[in-house]
Order: C-alpha cells, then structure tokens, then sequence
C-alpha cells in the first residue's frame, strides 16, 4: 500500500481536526479510558491461545489449499 | 496462485502467522459481538492468510497485511449475512464486545464497551487500531484501505467524541478525575507514526 494515495480517495472526513484543543482540554477522564482500551485489548492478546487454533496451523500443510483436510 | 513458496519459506511463513494469533483474538474481538465468533474470525484469518501466502511480499509488515485480511473478511461476510437477512439493521449488528475478555470483570469495562458503542465503526477501527493495538497511522490506513489523513481524522474524530461523552457522563456524576492516559497514547501513536514508514 503506498502512504501516497492520500488526500484524494476516501478523505472526505469533516471536522476531525477542529477538536485538538478541545480534546486536550478534557484529556482528564479520557485518560482513564484510555488506558481500559488499551487493558481490553491487552488481555486478550495474553489470553492462552484456545487448544484448536494452534492445531489449526498445524493442520495447513505446504501445498494445500489451506483447508484442514487432515493430510498429514 | 503463483508458484509455491519453498518449504522453508512456507515453515517460516507459518511461524510468523502463529506469533500473531493472540494479536489477531485481540483486533476480532472489537470487532464481533463475542468471544466465540472473534476466534472463529481470526481462525478464517488464518485460513485465508495461509492461501493468500503467494501474494504477501516478503519484508513487509506481515502482522498488517492479516489484520487487513481479517477485517476484509469480516465485513465481506457481514454484508453476506445482511443481504441473506434483510431485517437485521446496522444497529443491530454494530455492538462490538471488546469488553468481552474481561466480561466478569467490572461496570468500568461495560463503560467502556458502551462508550465505544457510542462511536461510528469507522472512528472506533481507527481508535482500537491506533490506540490500543499499537499500529502506527500508516499501518491502521493499511489494513483499512483507506488513507493516512483519513485515519488521523477519525482516531481524532473518536477522541473528541469519547471526551464529549465522558464530559456529559462526568456532569452527571461529578467524579473528577486527573490523568491524561489516552492523550499519552495519542501522542506516542502520533510519535510513532511519525517515525514509523510502512517500509
């Protein structure tokens, strides 16, 4: 993906920038939430990996399709 | 399909992908409503990333490229389920369960499932992306096919729209409180993206 196809395509967002000064003012209580979103998303990324995932890479071999077809 | 990858390449490959598992539950799970149906979408990630294999350029950022694979599929199979089921409206689907990892956990992760459910789907990608998967702005604008500016300005849209949300709640409930967590995140993300190219 080029960082170049900025601007034209899809950039048609209004108001995104008008808020900075507000955001900064109220950044208090964000903050807090922030740092949940961040811990949200933490906790799944260290959550055990369940048992059927980590067969399931086992069970992609080299030249099929991907499908668990159980070839091995 | 081109040509198929050597063995080598094609093991490594796959060690790669498995090291992005937890990272993959992570993203699927602010995106779907459950635990359940997240895992069964970064398994289908998986699937696809492994056929897609021949069309990944070695070098580049391969945790990017599944994450683009994984939200491509998911959407592509959601307008799947609402063209089969027309009576399920956007409000109905849109209600993300990021929270769902900690769901015994606590009214303040609710909160901030509902504060997110608050947001357009465009604005919340952007914000969990950014903010809480640690991609940089070029990254996010990758794996949602859109560009730069246009992500900076929805995780800002998200960010103003959180705080007028918090603000109101913080009215009703008079509890002050003082740390700038998310503005810190904001600005290293920023930094980030700034030091950050793609490649």
């Amino acid at each position: 993906m080029e960082p170049a196809l900025a601007e034209n395509s899809k950039a048609h967002d209004t108001d995104g920038h008008a808020r900075r000064s507000k955001a900064e003012a109220g950044d208090a209580e964000l903050g807090e939430f922030g740092k949940r979103l961040r811990q949200i998303y933490q906790d799944t990324v260290d959550e055990p990996i369940p048992d059927e995932m980590k067969s399931l890479l086992d069970r992609l071999d080299d030249n099929s399709n991907g499908r668990s077809d159980g070839a091995s | 399909m081109g040509a198929p990858m050597a063995q080598a390449d094609s093991s490594a490959f796959k060690t790669e992908l498995a090291e992005l598992i937890p990272h993959l539950r992570a993203f699927a799970r602010s995106l779907c409503h459950n635990a359940a149906e997240a895992d069964d979408l970064a398994q289908e990630a998986l699937v696809k990333a492994w056929r897609a294999r021949e069309s990944y350029t070695p070098g580049t950022n391969l945790k990017a490229w599944v994450f683009m694979i994984l939200r491509n599929h998911f959407y592509s199979e959601r307008r799947k389920a609402w063209r089969k089921n027309e009576v399920s409206t956007e409000k109905d689907i849109e209600r993300p369960g990021p929270a769902t990892a900690a769901q015994d956990a606590s009214v303040q992760l609710e909160e901030v499932r509902q504060a997110l459910d608050s947001l357009s789907e465009e604005q919340r990608e952007a914000l969990i992306l950014v903010g809480a998967g640690g991609f940089s702005y070029e990254e996010a604008a990758e794996i949602c096919g859109c560009a730069v500016g246009t992500i900076k300005s929805r995780v800002s849209r998200a960010r103003a729209n959180l705080l007028e949300l918090l603000e109101r709640k913080q009215l009703k409930n008079k509890t002050p409180h003082t740390s700038s967590v998310i503005d810190t995140l904001m600005q290293e993300a920023a930094t980030r993206a700034g030091e950050r190219e793609p490649k």
